[in-house]
């Protein structure tokens, strides 16, 4: 049985839709575009009247429109391996095919990302401003142990300034203030409502499932600055209460709360639906945390000191030791019975270490982790029906933990 | 071949197939030094040297044999270069080093740290994680503050304060080395070339292990004795290049060479990359170690990396080269990332390219063997 939705949902569509309509016609209508990478502090973008452009975002979308194969064969074509990110592959694929769930995409004005999330983002990003031959401007973040170091907040504030001024001199934009007052504004608001939508989960039983809120990241990662991000989150945080109210889920009983880490397949989303009809749902994450600031806002004074340690402090920009840590906090906090660990074939800074994690976490605490392979946009790497064994055998096994608990 | 140049060339051989037994020999002559192991051209030896230790690049054996361990702790998705030397390690094929410093140069080395120290304990673990961007003054300045924390670090481990004067002195020792390996390199222009690939292979791993002091004295020898060589007369065996990421064995360049082939010059961070760049004498030694850092030319993994570009073009239009030979490590993201590009700017001056991918342990050499047979077959 497919579990209940949040009726919000369908106020996604058009979102999506008016987004990626703006990014098509931004040629046509003088609007200069950045390609840009997920913590860059879009509040300066959007300040400086740039429209931000995610290829990771988009694709996550091809992926889950199924344009996955054809893009990355087009990649894999040209001569990109295999073994490169599917989300840059399927972006190569795009550039290359001129294909795509929005068809051939506009060459953008500059590219910018940071290597916070990843170290592949350098390398895709410095093909595809070579691609486009555009400038590309990359901000470096050093590993953080523990706590972001003054050098290392410094190193990053200096390399936001440089951005600035690598925008202003590449396609002359500069920051409009009274702009950029509002974005800020938009900016926190939106972070309060998405924190307490994600801290909704302490509830039992939690009122969404893993697959809803993947799917309720778009506003986050793309229009966060915007007065639509604030009301789509103020929509969906109030369904979400009415839920906690009268003690509804999506799923006729919550048996299993699990944490999931990595990012989500994509291609795949209906798997989480898979979960939560067997009454597994997700309490918490370490994937969509990374949007999420409420616990340091915007100085609308001073946003540097923020947009730093948004890009410092980002999952995975940390090491094992602090993973470790983070994962138990997270199993006390949101009450878990278990992990479900996605290997991603895509992404080792989010999956190396997790081997690790997992035996660290159980030594400490007794809570048990299965780890799968799978890929966040190829399918080809994700043996569904393997997975769904081992998953059942695993949710077996939580049911003789608490049997025996009891 | 001159008996010099014999014996120098199988004396470089047997350091780069067994490193290890040149550390210990070292360590002998050099009661309670310590011999630090390296991932990366950017970690700067003469900071390991003016802390009184031995750099040593991290080598794998010749045939180090399948994964027995290592993909318990570090996904099969990984860099399989340095899960190779991980799984070596555990096995205590690297306990002649005290301790390894790894680099923040790509996703595998830069989580492999907190793996390797959870699971070869014994080892010491530094890190220097300098800037990845290379022409900012904001990476500049993060970079020197960088390598003064791992001068620090290092100084705990080895109980030698690194002073300018030790900097000093340990710059002019690397860049005699990189100078002559620059000199040596040159030969290879000739037609045909007077050292082989692997040749060329072994001398610049050799140079990453020995002491500076024995490497140059050998270098200066096979430098002596390359210049009596009477030319030879071209035999028509394919002009190759590689290009790629760190190459360390010199079977695989042995049998891309018995394909008609001859191996004459190389884009590899094990190779020119490491050696083509000296280290400014006349600036102050941290200032000059980390203008060379960020000013070198740089891997994939920097940004930008225009200059690789340059270097690779230069290379194939200098040593006239027919053909080129693009080769990585599986899963090396960085420099798979640039191949089709490389691949398009040699194409762009009438080169073309294979490419070849090979595991840490090279079960397809057949393979290998087929596909340069046939790649060279195209280019005489």
């Amino acid at each position: 049985m497919a579990p209940k939705r949040l009726t919000c949902t369908t106020n996604l569509k058009p979102l999506i839709d008016n987004y990626y309509r703006e990014v098509l016609e931004a040629p046509q209508n003088g609007v200069k575009t950045v390609w840009v990478t997920a913590s860059i502090p879009l509040e300066v973008l959007r300040g400086m009247r740039l429209l931000p452009f995610w290829p990771e975002s988009y694709a996550a979308l091809a992926a889950s429109r199924k344009f996955g194969p054809d893009l990355i064969d087009a990649a894999e074509g040209y001569g990109y391996s295999s073994d490169l990110c599917a989300y840059a592959k399927i972006t190569f694929g795009s550039l290359h095919s001129g294909k795509g769930p929005l068809g051939a995409l506009p060459r953008p004005d500059i590219v910018i990302a940071a290597n916070n999330q990843c170290m592949t983002v350098q390398s895709w990003w410095r093909e595809m401003a070579r691609f486009h031959d555009v400038p590309c401007f990359i901000i470096d973040n050093p590993r953080v142990d523990g706590d972001p170091t003054p050098e290392q907040q410094t190193y990053v504030i200096d390399q936001l300034k440089e951005m600035i001024d690598f925008i202003e001199l590449s396609v002359g934009s500069k920051l409009d203030e009274d702009h950029y007052q509002e974005v800020i504004a938009h900016s926190n608001a939106f972070q309060v409502l998405y924190g307490r939508i994600l801290d909704a989960r302490k509830a039992s039983p939690i009122p969404y499932t893993g697959g809803d809120l993947f799917t309720h990241l778009f506003p986050a990662v793309t229009l966060g600055g915007t007065p639509e991000a604030v009301s789509h989150y103020r929509l969906m945080l109030e369904e979400v209460e009415e839920r906690i109210a009268r003690r509804e889920g999506p799923v006729p009983e919550e048996k299993y709360r699990l944490l999931w880490d990595n990012i989500p397949m994509w291609y795949r989303l209906g798997f989480f639906d898979y979960l939560a009809d067997r009454g597994a749902l997700f309490a918490t994450d370490t994937y969509t945390d990374a949007w999420r600031h409420d616990n340091f806002l915007i100085d609308p004074k001073d946003p540097f000191p923020a947009y730093a340690d948004r890009l410092l402090t980002v999952y995975t920009n940390r090491g094992v030791a602090w993973r470790t840590r983070r994962i138990v906090e997270l199993v006390d906090e949101y009450k878990i019975d278990g992990l479900l660990i996605h290997s991603n074939h895509s992404c080792k800074y989010n999956s190396l270490g997790q081997v690790d994690i997992n035996e660290a976490v159980r030594e400490r605490i007794g809570v048990p982790a299965l780890l799968f392979d799978a890929d966040q946009a190829d399918g080809r790497f994700f043996n569904e029906e393997q997975t769904r064994s081992r998953v059942e055998a695993f949710l077996e096994m939580l049911d003789q933990r608490k049997i025996k608990a009891t | 071949m001159s008996t010099t140049i014999s014996e120098t060339l199988a004396a470089f051989r047997q350091v780069a197939t067994d490193p290890m037994a040149s550390v210990r020999r070292w360590k002998d002559e050099h009661p309670g030094a310590k011999a630090i192991g390296f991932f990366s051209g950017y970690i700067p030896e003469e900071v390991i040297i003016a802390a009184g230790a031995l750099p040593v690049r991290m080598i794998l054996p010749p045939d180090p044999g399948p994964i027995a361990v290592a993909d318990q702790y570090a996904q099969t998705f990984t860099c399989s270069y340095v899960r190779g030397c991980l799984d070596q390690a555990i096995a205590g094929h690297y306990d002649a080093l005290d301790g390894v410093v790894f680099p923040k140069t790509c996703e595998t080395l830069t989580f492999m740290r907190e793996v390797w120290h959870r699971h070869v304990p014994r080892q010491w673990v530094g890190f220097l994680q300098a800037a990845a961007v290379t022409n900012t003054a904001a990476a500049h300045k993060f970079s020197r503050v960088q390598l003064d924390l791992f001068i620090a670090d290092l100084e705990a481990f080895t109980g030698q304060p690194v002073s300018d004067e030790r900097l000093a002195a340990a710059i002019l020792a690397c860049n005699a080395v990189r100078g002559l390996l620059r000199e040596v390199n040159q030969s290879r222009r000739a037609d045909p070339p007077p050292l082989g690939g692997a040749d060329a292979l072994a001398i610049a791993l050799a140079a990453q292990v020995l002491a500076k002091d024995e490497a140059s004295d050998k270098l200066r020898a096979l430098r002596e004795a390359l210049g009596d060589v009477a030319p030879g007369r071209p035999d028509g065996r394919a002009r190759i290049m590689l290009s790629g990421s760190n190459v360390d064995n010199l079977g695989l360049l042995e049998a891309i060479e018995a394909q008609n082939a001859r191996i004459v010059a190389d884009d590899l961070s094990t190779t020119t990359r490491h050696y083509w760049d000296d280290v400014a004498t006349d600036l102050a030694p941290r200032e000059a170690l980390v203008a060379r850092y960020l000013g070198r030319i740089p891997d994939s993994s920097r940004h930008p990396t225009d200059r690789r570009i340059d270097h690779v073009l230069a290379l194939a239009r200098d040593y006239a080269v027919q053909g080129a030979i693009f080769i990585t490590r599986k899963y090396c993201e960085t420099h798979l990332y640039e191949y089709p590009y490389v691949r398009d700017r040699l194409a762009a001056i009438g080169v073309p390219t294979l490419f070849l991918e090979t595991e840490h342990h090279f079960t397809s050499l057949g393979q290998i063997m087929t596909r340069v047979g046939a790649f060279v077959e195209v280019l005489v």
